[in-house]
C-alpha cells in the first residue's frame, strides 16, 4: 500500500477530527445574553455561560456537538508575618530630629511628639482555593465555537490578605466565536493580545484575514481593568484609591498584522480608552512589532508609544543567534519610560525611565546532557530634573544584574538544575540562588526537592535580611487528570531591625487539573 | 540464454529477501554456492510478487531434500511465518526489472553480493536530484506508508536516522510549512501523538495536522517525542520577552496555546510557575528594576497595593511614616527616587498622599512636574485629571 493507501488513511484522519476540527471549527450555542453596550456584569456572564456551555452533552461528540475542557483546582496555603506600627513618645528617644534610634538599634521617625518603627504582627495563614473552568463548546455548525474561561474564589484562613479574593466568581474569558478561512468574529468577554500588552473587555472583534498576509482585527468594547477584569469604577480599586476612576471606558482599537514573507512578522496597534461620558480619555496608545529570521538568527523589534503623554513607553531591538558547538547567544538594547493611565496622576508627575543593555549566553553540550547559561543587564536611569539632596546623598541612578546556572541530567530521568543571582539596583538589591533536584518516573510523574538561599538589600524598603529555604515538588496523574504539589519552608532572618523577629513563611501549594469530555482532535479523546 | 536464465533465477531468490524484509542487508544464505542447483530465483521464491506470503520462501521440504544429514548436512531453517514489520509500501509487480537489477551491486552477477535494495537504488529513479535517502524531503510516501499502517513499534521508528531536515536549526518553526505541503512523509514516522506534545493547548490546530493520522489505540506507534523540550524561538528569556513574537505572530501562538496559557499568567493572581516559589519574599529588586513588566499582569492599585495595605505596609504619606526611616529628611528628599520609580511609589502611595503638596488647590503647590512636561497635550485629552490639582480654567 503505497499512495492510495496513504490518501486512504489522510481521509481516515480527518474523519477521526471531524468532530470538533479541532476547536478551530467546533461551534455551541451558548446562551449568552448581551445587555446592550455590553455592559454584563460577571454574575449575570457567568451562569449564563455556563449554562450554555453544559447544556451540550459531550455524549454528543461524535455528531459534532459537545464540550471539553479542563477543570482546575488550585489550593494553596501561605503563611507570612505581617508588620504592624508601633510607636514611643519621642521625649523617650535619644537624639533629635526625624531619624533617630533605639537603644536596640531599631530605627525610628519621629514626628507630632512620637517615633514610629516597624516591628513583626502575628502570624497570617492564608488559604486561598480557587476553581477554574475552561470549557470550549462546539454543536455542528462550522466555525461556530463558544468559549468560557470561569473563575470561583474562596479565602478560607486570613484569606483577605490574598489579593483579588473579593469576588466569589468572574469570568476571565467567555465568548461566541464564529471562524471562517477569511474572517473571524467574537463577541463576549475577549482578551486582546496585542504589543501593548494584554486587555480585556466585554465587546466584540472582527477579524480580516487578507490573502496578501495581511490580518486586521478591529475590536471594541467596554474596557476592563488590565489584571482585575473589572470596569473602571470597581471597588477594587476604589478600596485602595480615593482618586479612583468614576466613570467605565470604551476601549477601540485595530491590531494589524503583516508577514510580507515566511521570514518577517510585523504588527500595529492602535489603541483607545475613553470615558464613558466625558469623553476623556484615559489612555490613547500605539505599538509596533517586528520579527525578522535572518538565516539563524533572530530580530525582534517593538515600540511602544504613548499619545497622551507622547513619551515612548518601550523600544526594544533583540537579537538572538545559534553560534555553533552548542552556544547560542542573544543581547539586547531597550529604552524604557513608565506608563500611566490618564485618571491617574502619575503620569503629571514627569516619571523618567531607563536605558538598557541585555545579554545572554546559552551553552549545551553534544548530548544535550549538560547545558548552561549566563545572562546579565545594565540599566542607567534618565535625568530626573531634581535638585540635589539637602544631605548631599544621591541615589543610585543605574544597576545591573548577572546571573550564571546550569542544569545537568545524571540520566534522562534525574536533573539537577541551578543558578545563581546578583541584582544590584536602584530602589533594592538583591543576591542569591536556587538549586533542584528532580526525579522523573514516567510521563506527567515527578518529585524533586528544591533549595534557595539569598539576601535581599535595599534602599526603600523595610529592611535587609537572608532567607533559606527548601522543600519537596512533585506530580502525579491520577487517571486522566493531574495532581501537582510542592511544599517549602523559608526561614528569614532580619538583619537591620531587631524588632522585626523574622518574616518566616510555609507555603503549601497544591494543584489539580481534571480534562472535561474528550479532545476529537486528540488519539481516543486525549490519549497522547 | 543459460546465462540469461542464471541471472533472471538469482534475481527472484534475492527478490524474495526484499519482500521477506530479512534482517540483513547482505543476505547470509549462499546464493552463490546454491545457483546450480536452481534454474531460477522462482524455483525458491516463486511467490515473489503475488499477493500474501505464500511461496515467497521455500519449503523446508525442499531444502530436506538435499539437506538430510547424508547429501548435504541437516539444517535447521524454517521460513518466516510472515513479513517482518516494515513500512515499505514496495511491490515487485509494477516495477518489472529482473532482480539482479536491484538486489546486486551495479546490476552485476556476483551472487555472492546479494542483498536488499540499499535505499540509493530506489532514489536512483524516484529521486535522482537528492543527495541522499534521508535528503529526499517529499519524497517519503513514494516508497513508504504511513506509520500506523506499518505494524512498526514506536521504538522501530525512533531508531530510524533522523532525516537532514529536522537537524537543522530552526526546524522546530519551518516544520509546519513542510507539514502543509507534505503532511504524509511526516505520517510516514509520526502519528498525531507527536504533533500534540507541543501542540496540545492549540485554540486553532494547525491544518497539516489533521492530515497526519491519529495513533492506533493498540498497534503501531509514531516517533514518541520527549516533553519538555524548550519550542522554537521560546529559548532563553522568552518568558517575559515574548510580546513582540506574540504581536506579530511568528511564531503563531495559538498553534499550540489556549487562550487559557495567557491567562495563567496574565490574569495575574494565581500563576504557579511563572515566579520562583519564593518571589513574595524577593520581589522587591524584581519590581523596582521592571526586568519584566509587571503591571501586564498585575493592577498596581488592585494588587500591590492592596496586599501592601494588608500586610501593615501602607503609606502614612507624611512625615511620621515608618517605612522611608533609613533616608534622612526623606519628605524632602523624594524626588529623584519618585521620578526614577513612580511605578513602586505606587505600590503603596495613593494619590492623595502625593496631593498634600503637589496639588496647586488643596496642598503646598510644590510642582510635580519636568521640563518636558506636555501639560497641553494631557489636558486636550483628559482635563478631568488636571482638575484633581488644578483650579478649572487657572
Amino acid at each position: 500500500m503505497s499512495i492510495d493507501g496513504l490518501k486512504s488513511s489522510r481521509v481516515r484522519a480527518a474523519s477521526y477530527a471531524t468532530p470538533g476540527d479541532l476547536r478551530a471549527r467546533s461551534v455551541t450555542e451558548m446562551s449568552f445574553s448581551f445587555e446592550s453596550r455590553f455592559q454584563m456584569t460577571q454574575r449575570k456572564l457567568v451562569p449564563l455561560a455556563l449554562l450554555g456551555l453544559l447544556a451540550l452533552p459531550a455524549s454528543l461528540a461524535s455528531q459534532g456537538v459537545g464540550v471539553n475542557g479542563k477543570a482546575r483546582t488550585y489550593v494553596s496555603y501561605l503563611q507570612v508575618r505581617d508588620m504592624v506600627q508601633d510607636s514611643v513618645l519621642a521625649a523617650a528617644v535619644p537624639g533629635e530630629g526625624a531619624q533617630r534610634t533605639l537603644d536596640d538599634g531599631t530605627r525610628v521617625s519621629c514626628a507630632d511628639g512620637w517615633c514610629r518603627y516597624y516591628k513583626s504582627g502575628s502570624d497570617v495563614g492564608m488559604v486561598p482555593f480557587i476553581q477554574d473552568f475552561e470549557l470550549n463548546a462546539w454543536s455542528g455548525i462550522t466555525g461556530l465555537r463558544g468559549y468560557a474561561h470561569v473563575r470561583f474564589r474562596q479565602p478560607y484562613g486570613d484569606g483577605s490578605y490574598w489579593p483579588r479574593m473579593e469576588s466569589e466568581i468572574e469570568a476571565l474569558t467567555a465568548y461566541l466565536e464564529y471562524r471562517r478561512s477569511s474572517y473571524l468574529a467574537k463577541a463576549g468577554r475577549i482578551w486582546q493580545s496585542t504589543a501593548l500588552g494584554f486587555y480585556n473587555y466585554d465587546g466584540g472583534s472582527f477579524q480580516l484575514r487578507l490573502p496578501t498576509q495581511l490580518e486586521v482585527n478591529l475590536y471594541g468594547g467596554l474596557s476592563l481593568v488590565r489584571g482585575i477584569n473589572q470596569l473602571h469604577h470597581t471597588d477594587l480599586i476604589g478600596n485602595v484609591e480615593p482618586l479612583n476612576p468614576k466613570e467605565d471606558a470604551y476601549l477601540m482599537g485595530f491590531h494589524t498584522r503583516w508577514r510580507p514573507y515566511p521570514g518577517l512578522a510585523t504588527s500595529f496597534t492602535y489603541q483607545r480608552e475613553t470615558a464613558t461620558h466625558s469623553e476623556d480619555l484615559y489612555s490613547e496608545r500605539i505599538a509596533g512589532s517586528a520579527r525578522l529570521l535572518v538565516k539563524q538568527a533572530t530580530v525582534d523589534l517593538e515600540l511602544k508609544y504613548d499619545l497622551a503623554s507622547e513619551n515612548t513607553n518601550l523600544a526594544r531591538l533583540a537579537i538572538a543567534t545559534p553560534l555553533g558547538a552548542g552556544l547560542r547567544a542573544s543581547g539586547e538594547v531597550r529604552k524604557y519610560t513608565p506608563y500611566f493611565d490618564l485618571w491617574t496622576i502619575w503620569g503629571a508627575f514627569s516619571p523618567v525611565g531607563y536605558d538598557e543593555v541585555r545579554g545572554r549566553l546559552d551553552w549545551m553540550n553534544a548530548t544535550g546532557r549538560f547545558s548552561a547559561r549566563a545572562y546579565g543587564l545594565y540599566r542607567q536611569y534618565g535625568d530626573t530634573d531634581t535638585d540635589p539632596l539637602p544631605n548631599g546623598d544621591e541615589i543610585r541612578d543605574d544597576g545591573w544584574r548577572l546571573a550564571a546556572g546550569g542544569r545537568y541530567a545524571f540520566a534522562d530521568d534525574l536533573v539537577l538544575d541551578g543558578e545563581y543571582r546578583h541584582d544590584v539596583g536602584y530602589g533594592a538589591s538583591r543576591s542569591g540562588g536556587d538549586v533542584s533536584l528532580q526525579r522523573t518516573f514516567g510521563r506527567g510523574k515527578y518529585l524533586g526537592v528544591r533549595g534557595t538561599a539569598f539576601e535581599t538589600f535595599s534602599e526603600f524598603r523595610v529592611g535587609s535580611g537572608r532567607v533559606i529555604g527548601g522543600g519537596l515538588q512533585g506530580a502525579i496523574p491520577l487517571g486522566a487528570a493531574h495532581f501537582q504539589a510542592s511544599a517549602m519552608l523559608y526561614k528569614h532572618q532580619q538583619s537591620d531591625r531587631p524588632r522585626v523577629l523574622d518574616l518566616n513563611q510555609a507555603r503549601l501549594n497544591m494543584i489539580l487539573e481534571i480534562p472535561i469530555g474528550g479532545d476529537p482532535g486528540m488519539a481516543r479523546g486525549g490519549d497522547r | 540464454m543459460r546465462r540469461a536464465l542464471f541471472l533472471a533465477g538469482s534475481a527472484m531468490v534475492l527478490g524474495g529477501f526484499l519482500t521477506a524484509s530479512a534482517l540483513e542487508a547482505q543476505s547470509s544464505f549462499p546464493h552463490e554456492k546454491h545457483s546450480v542447483f536452481f534454474a531460477d530465483c522462482g524455483a525458491c521464491h516463486g511467490g515473489v510478487g503475488s499477493e500474501g506470503f505464500d511461496g515467497v520462501y521455500p519449503e523446508v521440504a525442499t531444502c530436506a531434500a538435499c539437506h538430510d544429514g547424508n547429501t548435504a548436512p541437516e539444517i535447521g531453517w524454517t521460513p518466516p511465518a510472515g513479513p517482518r514489520a516494515s513500512n515499505l509500501g514496495f511491490k515487485h509487480e509494477p516495477h518489472g526489472f529482473d532482480c539482479a537489477t536491484c538486489h546486486i551491486p551495479d546490476g552485476g552477477e556476483d551472487l555472492s553480493l546479494m542483498r536488499l535494495p540499499r535505499p540509493s537504488t530506489c532514489l536512483s529513479c524516484h529521486a535522482p536530484q537528492a543527495d541522499g535517502h534521508l535528503s529526499a524531503e517529499g519524497m517519503c510516501q513514494t516508497c513508504h506508508v504511513p506509520v500506523v499502517e506499518s505494524g512498526l513499534r514506536s521504538s522501530d521508528v525512533t531508531g530510524f536516522p533522523t532525516p537532514a531536515s529536522h537537524r537543522s536549526d530552526g526546524f522546530g518553526t519551518t516544520h509546519g510549512a513542510m507539514a502543509i505541503t507534505s503532511a504524509a512523509d511526516c505520517a510516514v514516522c509520526h502519528d498525531r501523538s507527536s504533533c500534540f506534545t507541543c501542540h496540545a493547548g492549540a485554540t486553532h490546530l494547525p491544518e497539516a495536522i489533521l492530515d497526519i493520522p491519529l495513533p492506533q489505540e493498540t498497534g503501531p506507534r509514531g516517533v514518541q517525542l520527549p516533553e519538555g523540550r524548550t519550542p522554537p524561538f521560546h529559548e532563553g528569556d522568552f518568558k517575559v520577552n515574548h510580546a513582540a513574537a506574540a504581536s506579530a505572530g511568528l511564531p503563531e501562538c495559538s498553534s499550540c496555546h489556549s487562550e487559557s496559557t495567557c491567562n495563567s499568567c496574565h490574569e495575574g493572581q494565581n500563576s504557579p510557575g511563572f515566579h520562583p516559589l519564593n518571589f513574595l519574599a524577593s520581589h522587591g529588586p524584581e519590581a523596582y528594576g521592571r526586568v519584566s513588566d509587571c503591571s501586564s499582569c498585575h493592577n498596581p492599585e488592585a494588587f500591590c497595593r492592596s496586599c501592601h495595605i494588608g500586610l501593615g505596609l501602607d503609606a502614612a504619606g507624611g512625615i511620621g511614616g515608618a517605612y522611608h526611616d533609613d533616608q534622612t529628611l526623606w519628605i524632602l528628599s523624594h524626588a529623584p527616587a519618585a521620578r526614577q520609580d513612580l511605578e513602586s511609589c505606587v505600590a503603596c502611595h495613593q494619590q492623595t498622599d502625593c496631593l498634600r503638596c503637589h496639588s496647586a488647590q488643596t496642598g503646598l503647590g510644590v510642582n510635580p512636574h519636568g521640563p518636558d512636561f506636555n501639560g497641553t497635550g494631557i489636558e486636550d485629552r483628559n482635563k478631568a485629571m488636571c482638575t484633581l490639582c488644578h483650579v478649572p480654567g487657572a
